[in-house]
């Protein structure tokens, strides 16, 4: 079915075939998980993600030694590095794929595999670039803790969310 | 095919799993082992709280006996401040403001009352199933993934202690799997003798004369005031709702909102002299997203640990009829 997949997604399936094949993606979770891999691997061949896999390249690149030894005049030096950073670069993609395929995880590993390297870029600013001067949000936190079921789970740690703010407003 | 027929029936397929997958029975069980270890243990260690670019370390000390459990938090980085909740209360030390804030939960603590009620409907909003087993400060754990079903909520990362099912790791994380904040004990003893002079707050005998605020927190039906929320997220409903003192205000409406496992609050307070600086807007602490706006002659101030989507949702729901 996996090679369906890859079918479908090149759009190399018939008409006739393509509800067959949907409702069988529609009814199997393991087959929707392959289907999100492999767009997931897509688009990190196509450097639409996992900004950690060009950086990791660049290391490794980095990290290679140069060959001081005579070319032969025909191939300039200058292609002979990009062919290198060609190779060196598929090689890292074949084992990250390798790695990939090899894991037979659930969906998040691969969500895993596709979210960036830190914390820092989130998509809304942290609350000390936005927050009205006039507001106090320590009360609010202190008022709202004690019904969050999810902080029943953790007893009092949760509390710890009302003091970092203050200490923000004070380092200001 | 076309493509862009393709992309359209791509599109409608993607947010699919989530949606209709099911909970793992076996995981659902976890939870309700994490909840009621967390009412009856004892045990003292140290955390740390992770949020945006901030690392935060505190001590934690609970104690489980007959009149109820008492547990106290310390906070050892920055600003000096404690957190000593017992059954009924919670009283927060502010040395550096020399002030006490005290909420009283009058007896109405939801937890863990509503217990099997509120795991049905977090299944409904949730898809949960256990994850790997990992290794927290010293003790084995079972990592329990929730997943939510849509953009309501965030996902949860839970890792569980094997034997007494005490939660040792929690982290939130967005829809595109960043982490957004994290709890971690780094040392944890449980169980054994607890002394219970770890159990008074430091600031017991200096405080005696700082600033005390009592939230005077009482049920209270707010549509008799003329408050409404038209409606919620899907998955979320009403839990309570009061009125409390904040902000040096009395009277001030808090209506709570909840799919199970994470809460909304809804405030609702008057634009006086004091507030008038006040800006409209979202804000984010870690996992915590915060939308004010101003309804008449008040401010609607909606905090809760989920995307801002919800927060907004449920602030832009609420209607003032005047009585």
């Amino acid at each position: 079915m996996n090679e369906r997949i890859s079918a479908l997604m090149d759009g190399e399936v018939d008409e006739s075939d393509l509800t067959q094949d949907l409702a069988r993606l529609r009814s199997n979770a393991d087959l929707r998980r392959s289907w999100d891999t492999y767009h997931l691997i897509g688009d990190a061949l196509r450097g639409h993600t996992a900004p950690a896999l060009a950086s990791k390249v660049a290391e490794r690149l980095a990290a290679e030694p140069t060959v001081l030894a005579p070319q032969p005049l025909r191939r300039s030096p200058r292609g002979k590095i990009v062919q290198r950073a060609f190779s060196a670069a598929a090689g890292v993609a074949a084992v990250a794929l390798v790695a990939w395929l090899a894991l037979p995880g659930p969906a998040i590993d691969a969500q895993q595999i596709a979210a960036r390297p830190t914390g820092s870029m989130l998509s809304t600013p942290p609350m000390t670039a936005v927050t009205p001067a006039a507001v106090d949000v320590d009360n609010y936190l202190l008022a709202h803790q004690s019904f969050s079921p999810k902080g029943a789970m953790q007893g009092v740690a949760p509390y710890v969310r009302t003091v970092s703010d203050e200490r923000g407003e004070r380092g200001r | 095919m076309t493509l862009l027929r393709f992309l359209l029936i791509a599109g409608l397929l993607l947010p699919v799993p989530v949606a209709f997958a099911q909970s793992d029975p076996a995981a659902m069980q976890w939870l309700q082992r994490i909840y009621s270890a967390t009412q009856k243990l004892s045990y003292t260690g140290t955390f740390v709280y992770q949020h945006d670019d901030q690392v935060e370390t505190s001590r934690i000390t609970r104690m489980a006996n007959a009149s109820g459990p008492v547990e106290r938090l310390e906070i050892l980085d920055g600003v000096p401040r404690e957190i000593i909740r017992s059954r009924d209360q919670v009283v927060c030390y502010l040395p550096s403001i020399a002030t006490i804030k005290i909420d009283k939960q009058g007896g109405r603590h939801p937890f863990p009352l509503i217990l099997s009620d509120q795991l049905k409907d977090l299944a409904e909003s949730y898809v949960v199933r256990k994850g790997e087993l990992e290794r927290v400060a010293g003790y084995d754990c079972q990592v329990i993934v929730l997943e939510p079903r849509d953009n309501m909520r965030y996902a949860q990362r839970l890792c569980a202690e094997l034997a007494s099912g005490m939660l040792l790791k929690a982290k939130t994380l967005n829809e595109k799997n960043e982490m957004l904040e994290a709890f971690a004990f780094t040392q944890l003893k449980i169980g054994g003798h607890i002394d219970r002079e770890k159990l008074k707050p430091r600031f017991m005998t200096r405080s005696k004369d700082w600033h005390v605020e009592d939230s005077e927190a009482t049920e209270m039906d707010l549509a008799q005031a003329g408050w409404t929320v038209r409606s919620q997220p899907p998955g979320f409903r009403k839990v309570t709702e009061m009125t409390r003192t904040l902000n040096g205000a009395t009277g001030v409406g808090h209506i709570v909102f909840s799919d199970g496992l994470a809460a909304v609050s809804v405030f609702i307070e008057p634009a006086v002299a004091r507030n008038a600086a006040r800006q409209p807007g979202l804000s984010r602490q870690g996992a915590i997203n915060v939308f004010a706006r101003q309804v008449d002659n008040y401010w609607v101030t909606v905090v809760g640990e989920t995307p801002a989507e919800s927060v907004k949702l449920i602030a832009n729901a609420v209607e003032h009829r005047k009585p």
